[in-house]
């Protein structure tokens, strides 16, 4: 599975969106546009993330910015697995 | 399925016993050994499934409230760690004499911290750990757990005002409703599994859900399962493909996951 698509895996089960996640695109809008994203859902699936792709997210990670898209979501991550 | 209260060493701790089905002939006891907080209110429905399904086996399965915690006296903010590891020797102690039979435990999340250091501390307490998707380092797990005030400031969009730094400073840290002491943070920080030592004679079994197919376990439980296989422990470990019920706001079950857990009884 590619990054992108263990990025959606993990936004289908964690925000519990079903197919929803499917029609995800770079440009889709997350935070304030997916309902199920509140400040517990975003720690929820930030924790997945660390634990699913091995990384550390720090605090000043985690803006509004970090989560705007579904794009920049799985930008972030791309950055953070980089050694 | 019998709800009681056992005296422990702060109050009464709040529990749910489930004898085994039918009067089976008892095979065992299997003590729970909770996560923290939200983790907690989001996999109770998991908890007594488990529980139910182990008791048609024929263990008799005790589920407690942690002191401050659930249905048992106490606030959390007056909890510790040691409090905690005294609420579960009370209750093994009701176990043993309610219905004396050998005693397993089964430890879930940041549970597996508390339990894996009341074992070193208590070599010959049980022969049998079942680890349920466990934290592996408490310091980590207080971070990630502080982070959810942290998001409810990025979902809201306005500049982070509130830092790691100055959630700190205060004595009791209120997080998503729950009130954390300071101590409580330090006690689960100094906690993590790579640095137990665990008798040899101990068996571990250890669950973890993963997200993708093929299922594989995380690299952070990876190096400890490693270490605790070089250093010749009896463990056992599987990944599952399946939900992370622990995570989420509408209750799912983990279906897979839980024949998995059976199956580790049936050797």
């Amino acid at each position: 599975m590619s990054l992108v698509e263990e990025v959606r895996e993990t936004l289908k089960v964690i925000l519990q969106i079903g197919e929803r996640a499917n029609s995800l695109d770079r440009d889709s809008p997350l935070l304030g546009h997916i309902p199920e994203l509140d400040s517990m859902a975003v720690a929820m699936l930030i924790t997945a993330l660390e634990d699913h792709f091995d990384i550390v997210v720090e605090d000043d990670d985690i803006s509004a910015e970090t989560f705007e898209t579904f794009g920049r979501l799985c930008d972030f991550i791309k950055e953070k697995q980089a050694p | 399925m019998k709800p009681l209260f056992i005296k422990s060493i702060k109050g009464n701790i709040f529990a749910l016993y489930h004898p085994p089905k039918d009067g089976r002939a008892l095979k065992g006891n299997i003590l729970f050994i909770p996560p923290f907080a939200e983790e907690l209110n989001r996999s109770r429905h998991m908890i007594s499934h488990q529980a139910r399904r182990f008791a048609a086996m024929g263990y008799g399965v005790l589920i407690l409230d942690l002191y401050g915690t659930g249905d048992s006296e106490g606030i959390l903010e007056d909890a510790s760690i040691d409090i905690w590891q005294k609420d579960i020797l009370a209750a093994m102690s009701w176990l043993s004499e309610t219905a004396p039979a050998p005693l397993i435990f089964w430890a879930m999340r940041s549970g597996a911290l508390i339990a894996a250091d009341l074992i070193q501390k208590n070599q010959g307490l049980t022969d049998l750990l079942i680890l349920w998707s466990p934290v592996t380092n408490g310091e980590k797990f207080i971070n990630q757990f502080k982070r959810i005030k942290l998001a409810g400031q990025a979902s809201k969009a306005t500049s982070s005002e509130i830092t790691r730094e100055n959630l700190s400073s205060e004595d009791i840290i209120e997080i998503a409703g729950y009130g954390l002491s300071q101590k409580m943070i330090h006690d689960f920080s100094a906690l993590a599994l790579n640095k137990m030592n665990l008798p040899k004679s101990l068996a571990i079994k250890w669950l973890d859900i993963s997200l993708s197919a093929p299922p594989r376990l995380s690299p952070a439980a990876q190096i400890i399962i490693e270490e605790w296989q070089n250093d010749h422990m009896d463990i056992t470990a599987e990944a599952v493909k399946d939900v992370s019920f622990w995570a989420l706001q509408e209750p799912e079950f983990a279906q897979d996951y839980s024949a998995h857990t059976l199956a580790f009884l049936k050797d």
